[in-house]
């Protein structure tokens, strides 16, 4: 970047600068104060509802996933391959290491 | 000493909040009302502006607790006002709703006939015109919101860093670095309109 680009862009943002301070502010809206309160009076009772509906969904959505898993495992068979590898234990070296003997 | 940074008009009306009187509230809306549109105008767009005022004072009235008294409550909302709106470009940045746009041809017109004023006098004539909140709004939104937010604060408005940081809620060494980077993005966005 020369200096003539430089100075270019110099006033360029000197321009953006003056923009900037210019910008106008709307007119202050006389019904925005009563908003404000009308708002600030009532947000603990939408936060806890908006609350209770996200338990309300997590406890639904857990149910739905704990209803497909037993619907899935009893059934399939793989229950009784499960107590197999748990309990099939002909020597007895589970129980003696799960009493710690 | 932490007391007397607050106004005594405004201690009087944070007590009272703080005992139960929502509605004493107003008082403090009417008196910073103005200067919270004031900032908010300067960094959100003009049709959003009376909404991201009234987001700024339920923020404000929310965090209450959070403000110790330390620093006048005009200041402490300025910040709650600054990050309201870095919130807002955020957000707009993240929902990606504004179409990319392109300067006008005169607004390119415009960016030659304003890089080569030669006085001061001269580019506060050019800031009047459309076609300089074109040109500032156009090279503000090829930024990222927080360099967006860093650039307004540190060059546009001439703000000290650490102010900008405090208002950001952001440290002072990364404010300078985006300071930087930011501006010399601008920089090369200004610079593809002048054909630097």
């Amino acid at each position: 970047m020369d200096g003539n680009t430089t100075r270019r862009l110099e006033r360029l943002e000197a321009v953006l600068r003056a923009t900037h301070a210019r910008s106008d502010t709307p007119p202050p809206d006389p019904g925005m104060i009563l908003s404000v309160l009308e708002t600030i009076k009532t947000p603990v009772e939408s936060v806890a509802a908006n609350g209770v509906l996200w338990r309300m969904a997590a406890g639904a959505g857990l149910l739905a996933v704990a209803t497909v898993v037993l619907a899935v495992f009893f059934g399939s068979g793989l229950e009784d391959e499960l107590g197999r590898f748990l309990f099939y234990d002909p020597n007895g070296q589970v129980l003696v290491s799960l009493l710690g003997i | 000493m932490a007391e007397s940074a607050v106004d005594m008009e405004d201690a009087r009306i944070l007590k009272a909040i703080r005992a139960g009187d929502v509605d004493a509230y107003a008082r403090l809306m009417t008196k910073y009302q103005g200067r919270v549109s004031g900032i908010v105008a300067g960094h959100a767009p003009r049709d959003r502006v009376g909404e991201l005022t009234h987001e700024v004072f339920v923020r404000a009235y929310r965090s209450l607790s959070g403000y110790r008294g330390d620093s006048p409550f005009g200041h402490w909302l300025a910040k709650v006002a600054v990050r309201t709106c870095h919130d807002f470009w955020r957000a707009e940045y993240r929902r990606r709703e504004r179409p990319e746009s392109e300067l006008s041809d005169e607004c390119r017109a415009f960016v030659e006939e304003a890089a080569a004023l030669d006085s001061s006098e001269a580019a506060e004539e050019a800031a009047s015109r459309a076609e300089a909140r074109e040109l500032l709004s156009w090279a503000l939104e090829k930024l990222s919101p927080t360099d967006r937010m860093v650039v307004t604060l540190t060059h546009i408005e001439e703000r000290p860093v650490a102010e900008a940081a405090e208002m950001l809620g952001m440290s002072i060494p990364n404010v300078k670095v985006r300071a930087f980077r930011a501006r010399k993005k601008l920089r090369e966005v200004l610079g593809t309109v002048i054909g630097a």
